[in-house]
Order: structure tokens, then C-alpha cells, then sequence
């Protein structure tokens, strides 16, 4: 933490403030300056253009009582807690590769996880598009292959879905069922390089000996991530958890690049920003995509407060 | 215990790492697949690349042509798009050091505030942001103009580059600005013989990430830039995207070869960047 | 030294370098500085595919050799940020001097772009000694302009002048076709074409490959959406004497629906979606998730026999495609087919096709003279004709002789008109429609799930549009009142401002009269207009 200081010392440490200004005037003009412009067109009905009306809180009125926008806060929240699971692999891989014994090993693991980040999104797009391609695609192959399709059919017609059947193959980006199952799959195993790279950095502190130590004293792995690993990199994890938060809730490349800008079958995909999307470039309610830019942003800063409250472990 | 003891102690050690390495090589292999598919994608024609999608063509029918043409294609952008990055990811960071060292030394008066004020702005969706921008820029004077992208990637990256080095600053030990302060140090010296030194590795690693953006941009360039001589790298890669029925062989090719300085770049400063990225990075 | 340090010095001084070289390019090119009297013409539009900007670069360079000291520039945007840019740009007084005409609110059309209404009448000068010497500009196009987006029926004015016109063709693949069919006979009826959808399919069990008949996408359902309008073509003549105000007008549809004379649940309505969901049978399962791209993608790997595809595709998948590839016009049912013969009137025309790839003025244009002879010259008969040869896209301009790659992609002139159709009415009615097309088109969806679905939500999407369309007769109204009364003021000193007037109290008129046509059935039906 940085140290608190007095309010004479302050004051002869005034140039400390020539330091941030730069920084923050840049801020201020470039960032807040057009966000500030949004919030302003949250209280208008406006185009995009140059004409608006003034309606006070009549888009804000209209969002509350806009059923798309709330459903669509249920399956981003959905997706968000699905994302926090997602986060495990990165910390298990992160964990498997630092208890490995040869330096030389965890060396190059780290350096081949860094690669991937050169390659363009578009092949990682081709290559899950194929996965979960209906005809074609591997995921149904497999499906077919272990006669999990035929389990599946038979639950269906247990309990009534409606989703599988046994003369169609399984369309995982095409039934509002499957949407967010198939959102949730999508990037699996769910390597995350940046984030494995940061956990070992918290992992960085254990040596070898310490691993030694723990077996001798007879404590088994599990324990081993439990008491000794896991409080290490909690400060990482907890990081992470904010940016993926914030990530994952201002998002929609995903929803909008798979399943178009209403959302797909059911409109099951319509996360908020992907609204905020249609209404402001297909309906050409700027305004209205303002509010609810606006209500998301106190969204967030809720969630990020609840996170940085109560999600904080002692080391 | 015997030295012959600990040596195959040691190796039966080595030996129960084997079903690790499998695990991560598997994992390993799943995150390699789309660098794998964007390399033997770069040498078929769109031809072969729909025939036959998933192997490599035998190295007899490799289009080398491809890397030709992705080279002419990116070559004119270059000298542009090294001087963007380069000033651009250097006065983010000079700016950014700054900054967290303010926040991470004294908790000044209205620091709190400040430092609120920088994280809101990382929480706000932007909706219509770029006519504004836009707007302002052209009051400034800015249109046209390859500062308008250096200092839009200056002030953009600002916010997440002071959020994690607050973090990294703060762990230096204070006994080290302690002493530098009892030899009459000033903050900016302390800045250059503290704080830079220490956190060496995650600036590294700061700066990489933030070359990467810059030099993938495609969106700023096109609205800012009207000279189609001052488009940067990405314009020129967007344009091979922007295809209805992509040449799919053209643009791995064309992504390939952008990314062969990175690699560079990459490859000599490896430990610096790994290292970066591990040695304690982020600690909130 | 380690060589760990020797590598990071060596690696951070090769940045270095690189930067000293990149920094001098830069310097040296911003010192040469350009010719202030230099005149340079900027066009530009998203159409990337290659032949296209090929075409206009030599147009630009056959009217830079005519006119020495003008520079013609070309600018290529990427379809997906055009929006923006162009928006930017606009806005930001930087447009270039022609720009691609999209779907512009009418308040940006009047602000940003010159309306080129009173350049149309006068004749093309550059038709100079051919048929079109003596007629109107206007009147060399297919279409006499009469389109969207070149002309805006809101403000009775001309902003674009179109280089091309887009049909949609059955594309196949004929070395598979022959394959599975003995022979090429394309199908002529809508029978023969379901028989060989059913041949393909039987084809693909026996040999237990992977063999679709059709390939289609979400982004282009149009198969099925043209054979459903087959459907509702006899409805034309019902929605035609409710046409209080214009033949085209959406409105007018969308009140029939409120008032109950046209009807989701009707058979020809009925009809039309049960036809949709047949032929959605013989395209992928879970079409309706995949993008064109992924549908060009299948058929380019010969698992699929044919695919719907616009012209503009035509050179792409005929280069690209490692077998033979036909187009054929997709065969509606004819009015004796047994099941679908009742509601049909006939093939459907293209006659009222729509002209597209338009090029409007920008209002910053410094040169908006020289621009407009740019375009006068490009849409000449000669700089159609060599666009169309070029680009190998269909020409706007009449008598431009096709050539043999389009030949296939000629208009249909005979028929009768498409009925009304189901989507493509707003926003809110899209959406309500594809994210239910599913019901309709899976394997294990039905017509009555759909129907069940849409219905309850029809008219309140409905409704959602006309208010949405009043609101924004509403401002052009406003935004109007004030133009005619400055031009009404002009007018008093300058009679030749007295044509605008009345142009302008035309339009005015017209929207006026749209806007309380649309409010008036509103309110009749007990719905409030505004919300």
C-alpha cells in the first residue's frame, strides 16, 4: 500500500502532482470527453445525427421496462459465472507447470503459451465454426461416435426438451437451448496464456524445497494447492476476476460474429452490449443504446465493488 | 541419505513428472492448433486451402508466392507503423510510470480521487464515442496527422497500464526509495534508478502488449488518416479481411509475415518478456 | 557478458534502428509536400473484391489521361466499419468527394450530401455520339432512378447515381449435378426442381457422404423467402386497394396487418411459410446460424450441389471453384402445381429491380463541378461498359452489352410482381422473425410452431415500426418547415428559387400526408400513436 502522508508534507511534495497530470489530462480529454457525450445522448432521442430531442429519463423509463434487456442481464450473468469457472484451468495448468522439477521445462512451456497471441481471431473463429459446424463438425462426430447422441435423445424424450433428436443432427449454435451451453464451451480447455503467465508469477516464491518439505510432512497435492498455492496467487486471481468481469459484461464480438445482431434462435445469445448494439445501428436508437450503456456501466461498478468488498483474502 | 540416493530420488521425481508434461502438452497443443492452422494456411492457394482445409500441402506444392504478395502488401505500411508503435508504446509508458508512481508512493491528498476517476473510465461502455473523438480531434488540428494515433494509443492505454504497475510499484521494498531519498535523490531520479530497474520485466511485458495493439490497429488509421500513404499495417491487413469470399492463403500469409518483426522482437527480448509477464506480475 | 544480455541488447538496439529508419522515412516524406494547386477527386465505397476497384482504377485513369491536372483517388473501406467511417467522416466535414450511398437517416442526407435532382434532366455529356446523345442523364439508366438508396422518397431527391444492378441466381456445381443427375438439364419447375433436391439427398445416403442439396445462410435465406413471396402475390392486388397513398409504400402493409386484412394465419400466408420450411429442408441443418461466407465455403467443397448467390459473387465463384460451376433462375411453382399453384400468379419479374452501388456528393466536395463530370463519365454508356467488363458486374446503364459471365445473371422482364412479404419491415420485425426462423426451418419444427410463435408479438412489432417511422416523419417535417421558409424568403428576390419551393412544399406535402395517414389508421384501430 502506499504510504499515507501528511497534509504539510503534501504540501511540499507538490510536484508529485506535475507526475500524474499528464496522465490524467490525457485521460480526461480523449477518454472522458466522448464517454461524457454518450452519457449526455442517454437523455436525448437521437439518431446518430445531427437532429435530438430532449426527453429527459424517458430512455432510461423504457429500459426498465424493456423485457429483452433484462433477459439479456440473465444471460450475461449466466455467462459471467460460467466465466468465473472458466478461470480454473488457467490457475490448474499455471500450477501444473510450476511444480514441474526441470527449470529448463517450465521455461519453454511459458514461452510456447505466449505464441498463440500472434495469430489472428480469425482462424480461432474458423476453427470452433467447424467445431460446432451441425453437418460437419467434430463436436456432433464425437457426439455420434460414443453414443452420447443416443443417450441424449432418449433424456429428451424422458423428460420433453425438445432439443435432440435422432434424425437431426444436433445444431449447437441454432436452438435457443444450446446457445448458451455451446457460449460456455467455446474456447475449451479455456487456456487463458496472459493468465497462466500471471499466476505462476504468484507462484513464483515456492521453491522446490517447500514442495520437499510439504510431502515429507506427508501433505498431499490437493492440500498443497489448498494451503500453499492458492493464497499466493489469490491477489492474481482476484485481478483477473475484475477484468474478466468487466470484460465479459461490456462484450458481444462473440454473440454478434456467431449468431448476428438479434441474438440468434430464441434471441437466447442477446447479451446487453449486443442490444446496445442492435438498438443503436439497427434501429438507429442512439439515444436509447446511451441509457443502456449507462445502466450497464452501474452494473459493473456494482459488481466490481461487491468484488473488490468482499472477494479479498488475507495472505 | 546418500548422494546415489538423491540422484535417483531426483530421477524418480523427473519420472512422476511425466504425466504432467502430458497434461500441458496436451493443453499446449489445442492453444498451438490455430498458430499451426495459420502456418500451413499460408501456403495454399484458396484452392487447395478448401480441398483440403486441415493437413499441410506437401512442401512441393507450397504457394511461396503467397508470402510475396503479403510482403508487398505490408511493406509500404511499415516505416509508418514502427514509428507509430514504437513513440506510441514508449510515451505510453513513460507517461504511465509517472502516474503509478504517484499513486504508489504517498497517498496524496485527492489521490483517491483521481485514482477513481482513472478506473471509472476503464468500466464505461463506449456506445457513440467516436464521433465525439473524432470531432475533437479535428478541433485540434490532429486529422491527418500520425500523432493523432500516437497520442490516441498514449492516452488509451493509460488506465490499464497505471492499474497493474500501481500494484508493482508498491512491492518495491520502501527501504530501497528510502535510501535513494537519503542521498538527495528527486522523485525522477528515484523513478529511473528505483523504480525502472525493479520493475524492469513487467514494463517489458507492458510494452510488448502494447505494440501488439498499436500495430494491429486498422480502425483508427482508416478514420483518422486521410493520405493513404500514413495507413499503418492493420489497414492493410483489414483489407485482405474485408473480403466477401476470402483468399484465406493471402491473409495468413499477409498476418504471418506482419508478425515476423514481432517475433523478432519477440525472440531477443524472450526472457525479459516471459519473465515480465511471471516474475510476481500483478499483485493487487 | 551472459548472452541472455547480449541478445535483449542486441534485440532493443535492432528496435532502435528500426525506429531511426522508420522516423527519417517519415520526416523525409512529410517535407515533400504537395501541390496546392493540384486538383484531386476522392471517391469512396466498400466493395473490396478485386475486380471491382480494378474497374474504377481504370476508369480513373482513362479520365485523368482526358483531363491532365485532375487526380482521381480511390478509397477502399471495409464493409464492416464504413458505417462508421463514413459517419466520421461526414460529421467531421473530411468526406471525400463521392461517397457510396447507403441507408442514410434523412437528416444526414440533407446535411452532408448535394441533392443532384436538377443535374438529371440535362443529357450525359459524355454520351456524346451514341444513342443516348439527346436523352436525359436520368433516362439512361435501367431504372430512371427511382430507387433507394439513389433517390429518397421522403425528400423527392436524388442523391446517388448507381453503377450496377444485383440479381440472384441459383449457383451449382455442374461436374457433381452430372454426377448425381446423368446430365445438366436444369431444372424449369419448381418439381423438377424438388426432384433433383430429393435426388441429391438420396444420393448422399447411398454413398453415405456428406451432400447437400442446397447451401444456404442466414445472411442470404433467399430461396426461401422468394419462393414465399410466390405465395402472397395474389395479396398484392388486396394490399393495392388500401394503397391510400403510393403503390411501394411498407406503411400501408403494416396497417393492412393491424386492420386484419392481411393475416399470418391466412392460407396464402400459411402457404408461404409451408413452403419455406420444405425447401429449408434440402439446405444444412442449423442454416440459419452460418453467415454467407460459410455457405460460399460448402459449396466450394463440393458438399453441396447449389447455393443462392447475388451477381456480385458471380467471378469469385467461378474463378474459385475447382469444378464447373452454372447459375439458373430458381424455378417458382407455376399456377397448375397442385399444391402451391393456387396462390401463384407466375414468374415473378425483375423489371422493377433496383439499381445499387451508388455514388452521392459530399457537400464539403471543393470541387463538387468536377466530381459530378467524374460521375458523369463513369456512368457514361463507355464507363459502364468497361466498369461491367471489368468488374463483371451487371451495368445500370441500358444497351451496355453483357458479357459472357453474366449472361446467365440477364433480368427476368416477364412476370408478374412478388407478393408482400413477412421481415425485412424494421428492426423489430426482423428480430421477431430470426429469432423464431428456427421453428421453421429445423428439421423438427413445424409451420403452427412458427405461426404460434410470431403471431402474438406481430403487431406489437408492427406497431413499434409505425411509431418509430412517425417519429421520424415527425423531425423531417420540422426540419423541413424551416428550409421552406428560407426558401420561400429567397424565392421573394429570386424567381429561380421558385421551382425549389414548390419541390420542397411537394415533399413536404407528401410526408405530411404520410405521417397522418399512418397516425390516423393508428388511432382508429384504439392504438396510440406514440409511446
Amino acid at each position: 500500500m502506499s504510504l499515507p502522508i501528511s497534509n504539510r508534507k503534501a504540501l511540499y511534495e507538490w510536484t508529485l502532482y506535475l507526475l500524474v497530470l499528464p496522465s490524467l489530462a490525457l485521460v480526461l480529454l480523449f477518454s472522458y470527453f466522448p464517454s461524457i457525450s454518450a452519457i449526455y445522448h442517454s437523455f436525448f432521442d437521437w439518431q446518430g445525427g445531427n437532429m435530438k430531442q430532449f426527453v429527459g429519463f424517458a430512455n432510461f423509463r423504457k429500459a426498465f421496462g424493456d423485457s429483452i434487456l433484462w433477459s439479456s442481464f440473465v444471460t450475461i450473468s449466466i455467462l459471467v459465472v460460467a466465466n468465473v469457472f472458466k478461470m480454473v484451468p488457467s490457475i490448474f495448468i499455471a500450477v501444473l507447470i510450476h511444480r514441474l522439477k526441470s527449470d529448463k521445462w517450465q521455461y519453454w512451456y511459458r514461452v510456447i503459451l505466449v505464441v498463440p497471441m500472434i495469430v489472428p481471431g480469425l482462424v480461432t473463429l474458423f476453427i470452433w465454426k467447424f467445431f460446432f459446424d451441425p453437418n460437419i463438425g467434430l463436436l456432433n462426430s464425437i457426439i455420434n461416435t460414443l453414443g452420447i447422441k443416443t443417450v441424449l435423445v432418449n433424456f429428451d424424450q424422458f423428460f420433453g426438451w425438445g432439443v435432440f433428436y435422432a434424425d437431426a443432427p444436433i445444431s449447437w449454435l441454432g436452438n435457443p437451448h444450446l446457445i448458451v451451453p455451446a457460449l460456455i464451451l467455446w474456447g475449451f480447455p479455456w487456456i487463458g496464456a496472459v493468465g497462466v503467465l500471471i499466476y505462476l508469477a504468484g507462484l513464483q516464491s515456492i521453491g522446490q524445497e517447500i514442495y520437499e518439505a510439504a510431502e515429507l510432512d506427508g501433505i498431499n497435492s490437493w492440500q498443497t494447492f489448498l494451503y500453499i498455492e492458492l493464497p499466493l496467487i489469490m491477489t492474481q486471481v482476484r485481478l483477473s476476476l475484475v477484468l474478466m468481469i468487466i470484460g465479459s459484461l461490456q462484450g458481444f464480438g462473440l454473440q454478434l460474429l456467431l449468431l448476428g445482431p438479434e441474438g440468434g434462435a430464441g434471441g437466447a445469445g442477446m447479451v446487453p452490449g449486443l442490444w446496445m448494439f442492435n438498438r443503436a445501428f439497427q434501429a438507429g436508437e442512439f439515444g436509447y443504446a446511451c441509457a443502456i450503456g449507462m445502466i450497464l456501466f452501474i452494473f459493473i461498478l456494482a459488481l466490481t465493488w461487491i468484488n473488490d468488498k468482499y472477494v479479498r483474502v488475507e495472505k | 541419505m546418500s548422494s546415489a540416493q538423491e540422484i535417483s530420488y531426483a530421477n524418480a521425481q523427473k519420472k512422476r513428472d511425466f504425466p504432467k508434461h502430458l497434461i500441458i502438452w496436451f493443453v499446449l497443443a489445442i492453444e498451438l492448433l490455430p498458430f499451426y492452422m495459420m502456418v500451413q494456411m499460408s501456403v495454399k492457394t484458396n484452392q487447395s486451402f478448401i480441398a483440403n482445409p486441415w493437413f499441410p500441402n506437401l512442401p512441393n506444392q507450397w504457394h511461396l508466392e503467397n508470402w510475396v504478395h503479403g510482403f508487398n502488401l505490408i511493406f509500404p505500411y511499415i516505416a509508418n507503423t514502427v514509428f507509430v508503435a514504437v513513440t506510441g508504446t514508449f510515451g505510453m509508458l513513460a507517461l504511465a510510470i509517472l502516474a503509478s508512481y504517484f499513486f504508489a508512493r504517498y497517498k496524496m491528498p485527492c489521490s483517491t480521487l483521481f485514482w477513481s476517476l482513472l478506473m471509472v473510465i476503464m468500466l464505461l461502455p463506449g456506445v457513440a464515442n467516436l464521433v465525439p473523438l473524432f470531432q475533437l480531434l479535428k478541433s485540434m488540428n490532429l486529422l491527418n496527422s500520425l500523432w493523432a494515433l500516437i497520442i490516441l494509443a498514449i492516452a488509451g492505454g493509460q488506465v490499464f497500464c497505471i492499474f497493474i504497475l500501481r500494484n508493482f510499484i508498491e512491492e518495491i521494498p520502501r527501504d530501497l526509495f528510502e535510501a535513494a531519498e537519503m542521498d538527495g535523490a528527486t522523485h525522477l531520479q528515484q523513478i529511473m534508478h528505483v523504480v525502472i530497474p525493479m520493475s524492469g520485466p513487467i514494463i517489458g511485458t507492458l510494452s510488448i502488449l502494447t505494440f501488439l495493439g498499436i500495430w494491429n490497429d486498422f480502425m483508427m488509421p482508416l478514420i483518422l488518416l486521410r493520405d493513404q500513404d500514413l495507413f499503418t499495417l492493420g489497414v492493410g491487413l483489414v483489407y485482405l479481411d474485408g473480403e466477401y469470399v476470402k483468399d484465406y492463403g493471402q491473409i495468413m500469409a499477409a498476418f504471418l509475415v506482419a508478425s515476423i518483426p514481432i517475433i523478432i522482437i519477440f525472440l531477443f527480448c524472450m526472457k525479459l518478456f516471459v519473465r515480465g509477464l511471471s516474475s510476481g506480475a500483478i499483485k493487487g | 557478458m551472459k548472452w541472455e544480455k547480449i541478445s535483449q541488447i542486441f534485440g532493443l538496439s535492432l528496435v532502435a534502428i528500426c525506429f531511426i529508419l522508420a522516423l527519417t522515412r517519415v520526416i523525409f516524406r512529410e517535407v515533400e509536400s504537395r501541390d496546392p494547386n493540384q486538383i484531386t477527386i476522392r471517391f469512396a465505397h466498400w466493395q473490396l473484391e478485386g475486380t471491382v476497384p480494378r474497374a474504377l482504377d481504370a476508369l480513373a485513369a482513362e479520365y485523368m489521361k482526358l483531363h491532365p491536372g485532375i487526380k482521381i483517388e480511390q478509397i477502399r473501406i471495409p464493409n464492416k466499419v464504413f458505417a462508421m467511417w463514413s459517419t466520421t467522416q461526414l460529421v467531421g466535414e473530411t468526406a471525400p468527394d463521392l461517397i457510396q450511398m447507403q441507408a442514410l437517416a434523412a437528416d444526414k442526407l440533407v446535411r452532408y450530401m448535394v441533392p443532384l435532382t436538377n443535374y438529371v434532366y440535362e443529357p450525359n455529356p459524355y454520351n456524346k455520339g451514341n444513342e443516348f446523345e439527346n436523352i436525359p442523364w436520368r433516362d439512361t439508366f435501367f431504372d430512371g432512378l427511382v430507387n433507394a438508396p439513389s433517390y429518397n422518397e421522403n425528400l423527392l431527391e436524388l442523391y446517388g447515381i448507381p453503377q450496377t444492378m444485383h440479381v440472384s441466381r441459383v449457383f451449382y456445381n455442374k461436374d457433381l449435378f452430372k454426377k448425381i443427375m446423368g446430365d445438366t438439364r436444369i431444372p424449369q419447375t419448381y418439381e423438377e426442381f424438388q426432384a433433383l433436391c430429393e435426388a441429391v439427398k438420396a444420393y448422399s445416403k447411398k454413398t453415405d457422404t456428406i451432400v447437400i442439396p442446397l447451401a444456404a445462410s442466414r445472411d442470404s435465406t433467399g430461396i426461401g423467402w422468394t419462393l414465399f413471396s410466390s405465395q402472397t402475390q395474389k395479396l398484392t392486388s388486396k394490399t393495392d386497394s388500401i394503397n391510400a397513398l403510393r403503390g411501394k409504400g411498407l406503411e400501408e402493409n403494416k396497417i393492412a396487418f393491424l386492420k386484419n386484412e392481411l393475416d399470418i394465419a391466412s392460407p396464402e400466408y400459411q402457404s408461404g411459410l409451408r413452403i419455406f420450411r420444405e425447401v429449408s429442408q434440402y439446405m444444412q441443418s442449423g442454416y440459419t446460424t452460418l453467415n454467407r461466407e460459410d455457405a460460399a465455403f460448402y459449396f466450394l467443397q463440393g458438399r453441396a450441389v447449389m447455393t443462392m448467390a447475388g451477381s456480385w459473387d458471380a467471378s469469385t465463384y467461378f474463378s474459385q471453384s475447382p469444378f464447373n460451376v452454372g447459375v439458373f433462375t430458381l424455378p417458382l411453382p407455376s399456377p397448375n402445381h397442385p399444391d402451391y399453384g393456387r396462390y401463384v400468379l407466375g414468374p415473378i419479374t425483375e423489371a422493377g429491380l433496383q439499381s445499387s452501388f451508388s455514388f452521392g456528393l459530399s457537400r464539403t466536395s471543393a470541387h463538387p463541378e468536377i466530381a459530378l463530370d467524374f460521375l458523369k463519365f463513369i456512368t457514361s454508356k463507355h464507363g459502364n461498359e468497361t466498369f461491367s467488363k471489368i468488374a463483371k458486374w451487371l451495368p445500370a446503364v441500358r444497351n451496355v452489352p453483357l458479357i459472357d459471365i453474366i449472361e446467365g445473371f440477364k433480368p427476368v422482364s416477364d412476370g408478374f410482381p412478388s407478393g408482400p412479404a413477412l421481415s425485412t419491415w424494421g428492426p423489430d420485425v426482423d428480430r421477431l422473425i430470426n429469432n423464431n426462423l428456427y421453428l421453421l426451418s429445423d428439421p423438427n419444427g413445424s409451420v403452427e410452431k412458427f405461426t404460434a410463435a410470431i403471431k402474438p408479438y406481430y403487431n406489437e412489432a408492427l406497431i413499434s415500426e409505425a411509431r418509430r417511422n412517425l417519429r421520424e416523419r415527425l423531425k423531417n417535417s420540422a426540419r423541413m418547415d424551416s428550409q421552406i421558409g428560407a426558401a420561400s424568403q429567397l424565392s421573394l428576390t429570386d424567381p429561380s428559387d421558385q421551382r425549389k419551393v414548390s419541390m420542397l412544399f411537394e415533399a413536404q406535402n407528401f410526408n405530411e400526408a404520410g405521417y397522418y395517414y399512418v397516425r390516423y389508421e393508428l388511432k382508429k384501430l384504439g392504438i396510440s400513436p406514440d409511446n
